[in-house]
């Protein structure tokens, strides 16, 4: 169990998160969304303790993964060695093993020996997902990873993604922009408002993930609720 | 804008075409002179305007320009190291000696006088003018003092029973070293070697004009000496005439010391030494004609060429060398 | 309808197109513009007309064939040489050493940045000067190399070390990637190319400076007095000899460095 207390993070004389108080429980996804620039990637940031902030957050040591917006891959590593890049702390055989299975999850066996000059957009996302599924992380933080990318490939990368996640089972904060993507993908669903970032809404969802669909009226609804709330709470960014 | 450079361009080449137009009315004799000890040799002459009939200019440049200037026809008389006037005439240019100016101005200094050569052994001697004058000459004197040449090393550290000579590029790299007590002997030219002894409380521990005379019957080494473009050798008047200002010079120098470092600054040189008459003194300014010097020229060319003919230019110039008049 | 074969494939000709033009800009442009430049010299030296003292190219030329032959011409260059690659050696490890410390912690960088400025600014013929004074004639040429080489090298790193992907460092930190792992695999390939380029331009400028002290401190089997003794003997064409010899030496050191940074790019270029 994750819990942030009164978690305020200002930027100098800009405040970006305003009094957070969240508890997140094991082995769930939540999804974070709000407006453009409101502080998400901050929340997470906050969460894998790259930043500092005023307030609480108690993880109980819980280990972390992110998957970064920008890939954040080495040049200079092929994809192979970029997963293995981080299991250091395994030892050889256990690293090779682990990098296999997940290279092979996001089916870029055949491109392991690639550099990332040589990867597209998408290959490289995949390259970080299984990295970031590679680490044996409690926590996975993910922030909006298929932006840019075209709805298709998105489509395609997001149920890899959920695939992956079905047999792992760790907990998963996910920011993203996109209020279906969102509704399809999570236990529970918070929205952030424009900054000064409070917690605007907050709704659990209990349909499992196979039986939902964009066309659901419940998930139709929330759906709406959220669109009204960011709308209510957005500024003229 | 066009009209502009047009008439710009026409200026230039006007300007150009009346200097190559107007010729000088008389060709004036250029004498150049190295910046330097041997400068002395011709001081009194500089405020004279005309010498042996033809209007002459005097001029100090620094030392290492004086070969180029001899080379190029810049210079029409020059005091200039014998060697260097030696290995010019071997390599076709067109000079003459018509006299030699400097007999010899190299001392070593030290703290005790010595009272023979071996007792050098095991010590560094510090000195400026390796592959040069300084080096050869220093070492025929040590050989023809009893020392085996093996015997005599350049290195920077003392040997037992050698005698190491350390060379640096210039005396003022010798001079600390002496004042720090971090060198016992060096050999060092005038004016550098009195400023030495003044420094650092020295006193002068071998006359190399004198050894090299006791080696040798010549008076002393003629280390720089006058020459004179093939063209002007021709000309006997002026250049006797020139010869005999020289001599009056020799003289004047010593009488006049204290006129002296004013009269070089005034030509441009960079010295500041205070001149005085022990100091000229033992500059060795003597000018002897080239008839009279030949003799003591070729004893040390010779030396010269047996530690290094390229030094002079691979052989001993010939007769052709001298610019000896048949009175 | 042409079959296509490999002769009139159309990717095999532009392929052979491409080579031919990178040979033509790689030797053909810099030897039109190293003829260009011989024949500047020779109008020049021809002009001028003292060949005592500015020879043309082909009495240098004959020069530099009896130079090559002498021993005394591979005892010069060895002797230069090794002072050049060990100033050069200790400038480097140094200079990379320092910046890296100074990349970690400010106050290193602090102490160093000035000192580096003030290496920077001092004329060099003033260091050959006092060093001359102070060290031995093997070591004095030495120490202006290291002098001179030494800020290139530190700032040059320590700039690379500050644009190293500050978002890639904040991964390796969060996925609490080894110290030794961020080092060897994150930060050195990433610093490697700037480093390199680096050391290609300051290894000619190294033996240029070492040249200069040899000729003051009067340095035994040096470049340097090689030179100076053919000043003394008023030989001028072979100083212009020495000098394309020096020149020569100077490119053979960038060549080195260049075939490093091509197998560094190669390694990383297999795809």
């Amino acid at each position: 169990m994750i819990k942030l207390k009164n978690v305020t993070k200002n930027y100098g004389s800009l405040k970006v998160l305003d009094d957070i108080t969240l508890e997140l429980e094991d082995g769930k996804i939540t999804c974070i969304i709000g407006g453009s620039g409101t502080g998400k990637s901050t929340l997470l940031n906050v969460l894998a303790g790259l930043t500092d902030f005023e307030g609480t957050v108690l993880t109980d040591n819980a280990t972390v993964s992110y998957m970064f917006q920008s890939e954040r891959l080495i040049p200079t590593l092929t994809a192979r060695q970029n997963v293995e890049f981080v299991l250091g702390a395994m030892s050889p055989d256990e690293r090779k093993a682990a990098a296999d299975a997940m290279l092979s999850a996001v089916e870029l066996t055949d491109f392991q020996n690639l550099y990332p000059k040589a990867l597209s957009g998408g290959m490289k996302q995949r390259v970080a997902m299984a990295r970031a599924f590679a680490y044996p992380s409690d926590v996975l933080l993910v922030d909006e990873p298929f932006k840019g990318l075209d709805m298709v490939l998105t489509e395609k990368l997001t149920k890899l993604f959920t695939d992956i996640l079905q047999k792992d089972g760790r907990t998963v904060v996910y920011v993203t922009h996109n209020i279906g993507e969102a509704v399809l993908l999570a236990d529970r669903i918070i929205v952030l408002s424009a900054l000064p970032a409070k917690l605007v809404y907050d709704v659990n969802i209990d349909i499992p993930k196979d039986k939902r669909s964009l066309t659901d009226s419940k998930l139709f609804a929330i759906r709406n609720e959220i669109y009204t709330v960011l709308k209510e709470n957005a500024t003229d960014r | 804008m066009k009209k502009l450079l047009l008439v710009f361009m026409s200026l230039v080449l006007g300007f150009t075409a009346l200097s190559f137009g107007c010729s000088s009315p008389a060709p004036i004799v250029n004498v150049v002179l190295p910046d330097g000890a041997p400068s002395l040799a011709l001081v009194s002459l500089f405020d004279q305007t005309d010498l042996g009939g033809k209007k002459v200019t005097f001029e100090i440049v620094p030392a290492d320009t004086i070969a180029q200037k001899v080379s190029s026809g810049a210079a029409d008389v020059a005091i200039i190291p014998t060697n260097a006037a030696a290995n010019l005439y071997n390599k076709g240019i067109d000079i003459k000696l018509a006299a030699t100016s400097v007999q010899g101005l190299l001392y070593m200094v030290g703290k005790t006088a010595i009272s023979s050569f071996d007792e050098l052994k095991g010590k560094v001697i510090y000195s400026i003018g390796q592959n040069n004058t300084p080096e050869f000459v220093f070492k025929y004197v040590l050989t023809g003092g009893g020392i085996d040449a093996a015997d005599i090393v350049t290195g920077e550290t003392a040997s037992d029973g050698k005698i190491t000579i350390c060379f640096k590029s210039d005396g003022s790299e010798i001079l600390p070293l002496l004042i720090q007590n971090r060198a016992d002997y060096a050999i060092l030219g005038e004016p550098v070697a009195t400023t030495a002894k003044t420094k650092a409380n020295l006193v002068t521990v071998l006359d190399l004009q004198s050894e090299w005379s006791k080696l040798n019957g010549s008076a002393s080494y003629p280390q720089a000496c006058l020459v004179v473009s093939g063209r002007l050798a021709s000309d006997k008047t002026f250049v006797n005439a020139f010869i005999s200002a020289a001599k009056q010079n020799d003289d004047w120098i010593i009488d006049n010391s204290s006129e002296v470092l004013a009269k070089l600054q005034a030509k441009n040189s960079l010295l500041t030494v205070n001149f005085t008459a022990d100091i000229i003194r033992a500059c060795n300014i003597r000018t002897v004609s080239a008839k009279d010097a030949k003799a003591d020229v070729i004893a040390y060319l010779t030396v010269l060429k047996d530690y290094n003919a390229a030094f002079i230019g691979g052989k001993l110039p010939d007769d052709n060398f001298y610019c000896i008049y048949e009175d | 309808m042409r079959r296509l074969s490999a002769a009139n494939c159309p990717t095999t000709t532009f392929i052979a197109y491409m080579k031919t033009r990178v040979i033509l800009s790689n030797i053909l442009y810099p030897l039109c513009t190293l003829l260009a430049l011989i024949a500047v010299w020779w109008v020049a030296s021809l002009s001028i007309g003292i060949p005592l003292f500015f020879p043309t190219p082909s009495a240098v030329l004959a020069e530099l064939g009896g130079l090559l032959v002498s021993d005394s011409f591979y005892l010069a260059i060895g002797g230069t040489l090794s002072r050049t690659i060990i100033s050069f050696i200790l400038a480097f490890a140094i200079g990379v050493c320092a910046a890296a410390l100074a990349g970690l912690f400010k106050p290193m960088h602090r102490i160093l940045r000035p000192i580096v400025v003030i290496l920077r600014a001092i004329p060099t013929m003033s260091v050959i000067l006092i060093s001359v004074l102070w060290l031995d004639n093997f070591w004095s040429p030495v120490l202006i190399g290291f002098l001179i080489v030494f800020p290139l090298v530190y700032t040059g790193m320590y700039e690379a070390i500050g644009e190293v992907d500050r978002e890639l460092i904040e991964m390796a930190r969060l996925y609490k990637v080894s110290r030794k792992d961020t080092l060897t695999k994150l930060l050195i390939p990433s610093v490697t190319p700037t480093v390199l380029t680096v050391a290609k331009s300051s290894v000619s400028l190294n033996v240029k400076v070492i040249i200069a002290a040899e000729v003051i401190a009067l340095t035994a089997r040096s470049i340097g007095a090689q030179m100076q003794l053919s000043k003394i003997t008023i030989d001028i064409p072979v100083l212009f000899a020495w000098t394309v010899a020096a020149i020569l030496l100077a490119f053979l050191l960038e060549f080195a460095v260049s075939l490093v940074q091509f197998t560094v790019r190669r390694h990383y270029d297999k795809a």
